[in-house]
């Protein structure tokens, strides 16, 4: 923490990151901030299908509700759901990649196996399955998104592990004496909470896809507003292929999912960039 | 000139040596590795340190040499508990402190620290100096709590450096200053037994000499033992009283430094003196053929026969023993004693 100040102007040297910044800034705002942008959107409006203006600025839908309301709303969702799916994935992922990456030998062996096999998983069949079994809740959906996460974190985490334990630094603690939780929740966690964090901004990323396509789906969470069940009702109700088109109905939520992916992409990139060790001369 | 002076100052120091008690007796150690190439493959075998036998005495200077594969490295893992041997003991004055991992967890560090061969990679570039030197007093509750920065300032000082670099993170350092660093941070246990693992190998020529200085400076004010890895023999000559030569996981040679260099008895020994540079005499180089053989399939008989120019029929076939050719000087050959 002693160098946060710093790190914050590292982070504002790339033009980049900045936007990368300000768009999750401003996702984030509007997540938080819900209830005071706009109403939670609900029951049925007099207007409807009407285009963009100054009254509903991203237009309504069918059944006359505010599109902007609904996108605004879909920020809280997508945001609680890729908050709790980076919570899971972190928790099972950075220690099995650390300690799979530290204790070289069965243990590390198993843990490394089991990643492999996730990682083979045909991925959404999988979610879709779980989901129609479990029930689609969004605490669910975010849950199952998480469990589908760690392993590439884990991965992540295992090779920058595999990479700093073989460092002299590393013996040269064990040299004097330093216990292994040390080692390992010290020494090395300093070392790779770069590709740790740019790992996590991805996973938010892939986890408003996941969560906006399961919603597509039909398997999200038809009480709550997120970006993919808008995107769900403008589908079912042929806003996509009609003519004449209520593009807005469709594009708002869609143009929200892009910024929200490249954003957190971009700020990873940004933090990569600067966390990675400094090139020794 | 430089001979006469150097000669009797190593006799001085011989019988300091002769006199001395020995600190770490390292008998029989051996070392296998079991490396398997494929998760199913045919385990094999590397032979890292085989039957490894010598006394160090207090406050004298050991060298070690050999070729990079020769088992320096490991025999100083094994000694410094970082490695558990496959067969030997390694006795600290009087206590078996083999397998020290857990009987000696808390008390290895206090006695045997090491300095490594990469001032670059031995410090955590995200852990500031002073730091990384308190941390080892703060673990072993060396000094109170209190006092921890004063005494990382007084071990900056000891090196050469100065108390205000404890804020600083490594990177701000150059090779040498990091050196001085790692340095700081093995005597922050206050240890009888520093191992200088390649210590100076990644400086440069003129910083070298700085930190050899340093290092019989320290050893001095501290009374410290040193076992002094390299494989520039002229580093190690310069700073050890004895010396040993390894090859292949074996010693092929210990002496005295003069003796050593004097004597030459093994041919190894008269390759690895031959290659050393000397502005005064102009000695013929003895060219080693090919590359040390790999420690997984070690040669039989003498391990060095594959590459000596003495080699007869019996090297292949008769391991040789360690010979005492002298009061203090052994040698692995068949042809000498």
């Amino acid at each position: 923490m002693h160098e946060k100040k710093s790190f914050f102007q590292l982070l504002m040297r790339s033009r980049l990151t900045v936007v990368g910044l300000i768009g999750v800034l401003i996702i984030v705002l509007m997540g938080i901030f819900a209830p005071f942008i706009a109403e939670k959107p609900k029951g049925y409006g007099s207007e409807i299908l009407l285009p963009p203006s100054t009254n509903h600025w991203f237009g309504t839908d069918n059944l006359g509700l505010d599109i902007f309301a609904e996108v605004v709303w879909g920020a809280r969702t997508s945001l609680f759901v890729s908050l709790v799916a980076v919570l899971v994935a972190i928790v099972i992922g950075v220690p099995a990649g650390m300690i799979s990456g530290y204790k070289k030998g069965v243990i590390g062996s198993i843990i490394d196996s089991l990643i492999d096999i996730f990682l083979t998983l045909p991925i959404l069949p999988l979610m879709i399955v779980i989901a129609a079994v479990i029930g689609s809740s969004i605490l669910n959906v975010a849950v199952i998104i998480g469990i589908f996460s760690w392993p590439s974190l884990a991965r992540v985490t295992r090779n920058a592990t595999l990479k700093i334990s073989e460092l002299q630094f590393i013996e040269a603690a064990k040299c004097l004496g330093i216990p292994t939780g040390n080692i390992i929740f010290k020494h090395i966690l300093l070392n790779i909470m770069g590709p740790i964090l740019v790992n996590i901004t991805l996973i938010m990323a892939t986890a408003v896809l996941s969560e906006a396509g399961l919603s597509f789906l039909g398997l999200g969470d038809p009480t709550t507003w997120s970006w993919g069940v808008i995107l769900k009702k403008a589908w079912e109700n042929g806003a996509v292929i009609d003519t004449p088109n209520p593009w807005w109905w469709w594009f708002w939520p869609s143009v929200f999912v892009t910024f929200y992916v490249i954003s957190f992409n971009l700020l990873g990139t940004g933090i990569n960039d600067i966390l990675n060790p400094k090139p020794n001369d | 000139m430089r001979t006469i002076m150097c000669s009797a100052g190593c006799i001085t120091r011989k019988e300091a040596v002769v006199m001395s008690e020995p600190i770490i007796e390292v008998k029989n150690l051996t070392k296998y590795f079991d490396v398997r190439k494929y998760l199913l493959g045919k385990r094999e075998r590397v032979h890292a340190v085989e039957n490894v036998l010598f006394e160090l005495y207090e406050s004298e200077t050991l060298g070690i040499v050999g070729e990079s594969g020769s088992g320096k490295s490991t025999l100083a893992r094994l000694i410094t508990g970082l490695l558990e041997p496959t067969r030997g003991k390694i006795i600290y004055k009087g206590i078996d402190i083999t397998g020290s991992r857990r009987a000696y967890l808390n008390k290895i560090p206090k006695l045997i620290q090491m300095v490594f061969q990469d001032p670059y990679a031995s410090l955590n570039p995200r852990i500031k100096v002073g730091e990384a030197i308190a941390e080892p007093l703060r673990i072993h509750k060396i000094v109170d709590k209190k006092e921890v920065r004063t005494e990382v300032e007084r071990l900056l000082k000891l090196v050469g450096l100065q108390p205000e670099m404890y804020d600083r993170f490594p990177h701000e350092f150059s090779g040498g200053q990091r050196q001085r660093i790692v340095i700081a941070r093995a005597l922050a246990l206050k240890p009888e037994v520093l191992i200088c693992d390649e210590a100076v190998s990644a400086l440069d020529v003129s910083i070298q000499a700085q930190i050899l200085n340093l290092f019989n400076q320290l050893k001095e004010k501290l009374n410290l033992t040193y076992i002094f890895i390299g494989h520039d023999l002229s580093v190690v000559k310069y700073i050890s009283d004895r010396i040993m030569v390894m090859y292949l996981g074996e010693i092929m040679e210990i002496a005295p430094a003069e003796e050593l260099f004097n004597k030459k008895l093994h041919p190894y020994t008269q390759a690895l003196i031959s290659a050393v540079p000397d502005i005064e005499e102009e000695n013929k180089r003895i060219i080693l053929e090919g590359d040390i053989p790999s420690p997984i399939n070690p040669p039989t008989g003498c391990k060095f026969h594959t590459r000596c120019f003495k080699k007869r029929k019996i090297c292949e076939e008769e391991h040789p023993e360690l010979k005492e050719v002298a009061p203090g000087h052994y040698v692995r050959c068949h042809f000498v004693g």
